[in-house]
């Protein structure tokens, strides 16, 4: 009998033994979390993001093949915070058999104008109240949360597979001291802008976490759906602010046509920043969490000096 | 009776102008006007201040260095226990970010900065900063 049949052998014998060390199963929802999954949890977990990178999270509906990994998975995270209008589509899929983890929900919200098509998400009708104020899901920006994620992916994985803890944490201690090291960069790159100048109009109302942490005021042309068209008021109101602090730039996102802000830059004389990664991570140096963090603060901070 | 063709085409441009202008000025997109300019309020700008400042240092350092606006605004070697000077600083109502950054020699244990400055306000802010081997931390002063 080939040697190579022995190990399977061995584990439909022995499955409480060898069997255990099949990684676990995760679903995620979010690029960022996809790679905290996946730093966190090492060789013991396969995971499957189901929202790649470029993906706009707010226009997401699962298809029948994602509900179909997700039943199969023993662990789903979610951004959360109201991000994902079809988590209880999730939930049914798992039969109550994995755990659905709204990890977003497990730290501070910042609140914000829910001004437009943000109904989709909260899964209420289209004739809802508007201008009531939400959950900004937009966590992520803020690298003091990412980290706060981590601790609760790895507690999470830790139930799971309670043999494997101290490998979670392990992974989680050297995962958390690369976002210090990121968040050190943050603040280092931040100071070479003078907090007056500190002003970000942006496409898409995505940026509050990271505004709050480093002195930024944030002039957003859109409100939380990046589908959302602002009004001539708003728009006419942010010119106005543009020009009377001098604002130097304005940033359009990875995902969506920046006709607004082409528009907003004729009338105010600032240009066009760099492109912005809001609803999560993207390729090239946007592939990693501390690339695509990297990649907005610099362009911010360059742009705006 | 028939009238004129040229008449009804006239009359037609007429009706035509009529309704078109209205329709444009609520429809044209992002009709920004410069009325709100006068609601902003404009962003001032800020003479340098001069800015006191001081070290204390619990185990004295190899070298320290201070940069603002991503420049180096003071840097001394081998400072002692205490070491002061003046700073001349832009100084905006939002406050400002100073990076410090502090080597000591090797082997020396946890130590600690204390900074003490001076602000536009004419009164005193202290930060204090920890670190083993070296430390480098954004501070800010509002």
């Amino acid at each position: 009998m080939p040697s190579r049949f022995l190990p399977l052998i061995a584990c439909l014998a022995l499955p409480g033994a060898l069997c255990a060390a099949d990684p676990i199963r995760v679903s995620t929802f979010s690029t960022v979390l996809t790679e905290v999954a996946q730093q966190v949890g090492g060789d013991r977990v396969v995971v499957t993001g189901h929202i790649k990178p470029g993906i706009d999270p707010h226009e997401f509906e699962p298809k029948p093949i994602d509900l179909k990994t997700v039943s199969q998975s023993q662990l789903v995270l979610l951004s959360a915070k109201h991000m994902e209008g079809y988590v209880n589509k999730l939930k049914e899929a798992t039969g109550g058999k994995s755990r659905v983890v709204e990890v977003g929900d497990q730290f501070p919200s910042l609140k914000m104008k829910d001004d437009h098509d943000h109904a989709h998400a909260h899964g209420k009708g289209k004739d809802d109240d508007h201008d009531e104020l939400v959950e900004d899901p937009h966590w992520w920006h803020s690298v003091a949360n990412v980290k706060r994620a981590a601790k609760v992916v790895r507690d999470e994985l830790a139930k799971i597979r309670p043999d494997d803890q101290a490998i979670f944490k392990k992974n989680a201690d050297t995962y958390l001291a690369s976002l210090d090291s990121l968040q050190s960069w943050v603040k280092t790159k931040v100071a070479e802008l003078p907090r007056d100048r500190r002003k970000l109009v942006t496409s898409h109302d995505a940026f509050q976490y990271f505004a709050k942490e480093n002195g930024f005021t944030i002039y957003a042309i859109e409100g939380v759906s990046s589908s959302d068209q602002p009004s001539s008021k708003k728009v006419a109101e942010i010119v106005a602010a543009i020009k009377a602090q001098n604002v130097k730039a304005v940033f359009p996102e990875s995902i969506e046509n920046p006709k607004v802000l082409t528009e907003i830059t004729r009338e105010t004389g600032a240009k066009i920043g760099g492109e912005l990664y809001a609803d999560g991570l993207g390729d090239d140096d946007a592939a990693t969490y501390a690339g695509m963090v990297k990649h907005n603060v610099a362009a911010i901070v360059d742009a705006l000096k | 009776m028939r009238g004129s063709p040229l008449f009804y085409a006239l009359l037609a441009f007429l009706g035509i102008a009529l309704v078109g202008f209205p329709v444009y000025s609520l429809t044209r997109p992002y009709a920004v006007k410069t009325e709100a300019t006068a609601t902003a309020t404009p962003a001032p700008s800020h003479a340098p201040v001069k800015v006191p400042i001081e070290f204390a240092f619990t185990a004295e350092p190899k070298s320290m260095r201070v940069k603002h606006l991503g420049k180096v605004v003071w840097s001394v070697d081998a400072p002692g226990a205490r070491t002061d000077t003046e700073l001349s600083l832009e100084w905006p109502q939002e406050g400002v970010d100073l990076l410090v950054e502090i080597t000591w020699p090797e082997n020396t244990p946890l130590a600690a900065a204390r900074l003490t400055l001076t602000d536009s306000h004419q009164e005193e802010q202290t930060r204090s900063i920890w670190g083993e081997g070296s430390a480098s931390e954004v501070l800010t002063f509002r």
